[in-house]
């Protein structure tokens, strides 16, 4: 299917034809880096009927930036509570084929967009996400976020696309058909994880989710532990949320199921091993026991480093890896926390804090 | 998003074991799905990718042995190539755990389509 497209009235070239896409950027307080997201927009290959920003409640001159930079602001009259609700008060603005969602402090590589379009050509897919990769990496959280992303979206999530199942469509940087959304009343706000909701419901109706490696997004990520604690700890709830809301429907949809499966593993018993049998064994009855902490270091290292040799980054991976190291032993603390908060004391996290 | 323990555990040897599916796959779709094109970038990144994690892997195991004179075999006496078999056993115990869960999805999954169908039937 191709899609149609618009073009100006004195445009002729390709650059100024217009695509049917809507863009929506929720937003709160996001004054620092809401034009460098904008401009990203502003001069993608495929150019966007309409970018939209959601100001949910701003005290900054959020707005403002965004009127001077020319793109429509909608200020819903309270702020909605949560990133999914800016998004679904925009949603009923939308009358184009396509929508883009994109977080306010992510930019787009120039042909990101148009990346994402190539997936639109089957009418089954309804979804279809890119390759994400830190927009500072500076800090310690910062640096094992990047080494996190370049590993998983190298191997993991190039292996899930092939068997036609990428585990999520990233909330910040996905391309959907608007009447996908629509049908489903929007960004779902029964989780704290709304785009691994909306892409496993679209599994289970029978439809595609692609990830497309050559659409690349720059998001900028926690640089604190304050802000780090916040996103995996509404990840880590997001996620059993999801899984509690969708099991039964992802049973019947076979490889799905095979990596929500492997990765409840991991994220619980593998992180009751590795936060205390390993100090355990290591105190009691040998240090060498420690080193189950880095024994598996080839399979973070060896995804990382292809994908930052082909970046020109060989160095500052490999100086980011400890860093990961540390994100990796928070980030199961944190999940053994939410499953013992969700499960064990019943008390489901509703309360969406930003993670930076 | 990755949530819990990426890299670590069984997860890691799950995606190792598809990406060497991955060839065969590709083959049975081009002999099988008219047009399909035998996807060669993409599966021998994928590969290369899959067997420098079992390279790393086999060179941090000599890595430690070697720095901290470890043997992995549990019998001290044992051959070398017994003592080689030995060493790998984390790895079977490991890919036995992997099938076992896999195994026991599976079956779950079926029973559970078998109990729709039931229920629908009535």
């Amino acid at each position: 299917m191709v899609p149609v497209i618009k073009e100006n009235d004195s445009a002729t070239s390709v650059a100024q034809k217009k695509y049917p896409v809507t863009v929506i950027v929720p937003a709160y307080n996001e004054a620092d880096c809401i034009a460098d997201t904008v401009n990203s927009l502003l001069v993608q290959s495929f150019l966007p009927e309409e970018i939209i920003v959601i100001d949910d409640g701003s005290t900054d001159n959020t707005a403002e930036i965004c009127r001077s930079l020319g793109v429509t602001v909608l200020t819903p009259p309270e702020n909605t509570g949560s990133k999914a609700g800016a998004q679904n008060y925009a949603l009923s603005h939308i009358n184009s084929e396509f929508t883009l969602a994109i977080d306010a402090d992510t930019t787009l590589k120039e042909d990101g967009l148009e990346k994402l379009f190539g997936a639109m050509d089957d009418p089954d897919v309804v979804a279809a996400c890119g390759f994400v990769i830190p927009q500072k990496v500076s800090t310690l959280w910062e640096r094992g976020r990047y080494v996190e992303y370049l590993m998983a979206f190298t191997f993991y999530k190039e292996i899930q696309e092939y068997y036609e199942k990428p585990l999520i469509s990233s909330g910040c940087f996905s391309l959907f058909r608007t009447e996908y959304l629509q049908q489903n009343n929007g960004w779902s706000l029964r989780t704290m994880a709304e785009d691994m909701d909306l892409t496993w419901t679209a599994y289970q109706l029978g439809k595609k989710v692609r990830f497309i490696p050559s659409a690349v997004c720059y998001p900028i990520e926690p640089h604190n532990f304050h802000f780090m604690n916040k996103q995996l700890k509404r990840w880590a709830h997001g996620f059993i949320q999801n899984v509690r809301l969708h099991w039964k429907g992802i049973m019947h949809v076979p490889f799905l199921r095979s990596i929500v499966m492997v990765m409840c593993w991991d994220a619980s018993i593998a992180s009751i091993f590795y936060l205390t049998a390993i100090p355990i064994l290591a105190v009691m009855v040998s240090p060498l026991f420690l080193l189950g902490y880095i024994i598996d270091l080839p399979m973070v290292l060896v995804p990382t480093l292809v994908k930052a040799y082909s970046r020109g980054e060989t160095l500052k991976a490999l100086c980011s890896i400890p860093a990961f190291l540390v994100l990796r032993v928070v980030n199961s603390a944190i999940f053994l926390k939410a499953l013992f908060e969700e499960l064990v004391l019943k008390r489901t996290l509703t309360t969406y804090e930003k993670g930076h | 998003m990755n949530i819990g323990l990426p890299g670590a555990g069984v997860g890691g040897l799950f995606y190792l074991s598809c990406t060497l599916v991955m060839p065969f796959k590709e083959l049975f779709l081009t002999l099988t799905k008219p047009g399909h094109k035998f996807r060669y970038k993409l599966v021998a990144t994928q590969l290369s990718i899959a067997f420098g994690i079992v390279g790393g892997l086999f060179l941090v195991y000599k890595l430690i042995s070697g720095l901290f004179g470890l043997s992995f075999s549990p019998m001290q006496s044992v051959s070398d190539e017994s003592a080689w078999l030995y060493s790998l056993l984390p790895i079977f115990v490991s890919f036995g755990l992997l099938v076992v869960i896999l195994s026991l999805l599976e079956l779950a999954a079926f029973f559970m389509k078998k109990g729709k169908r039931l229920v629908v039937k009535k």
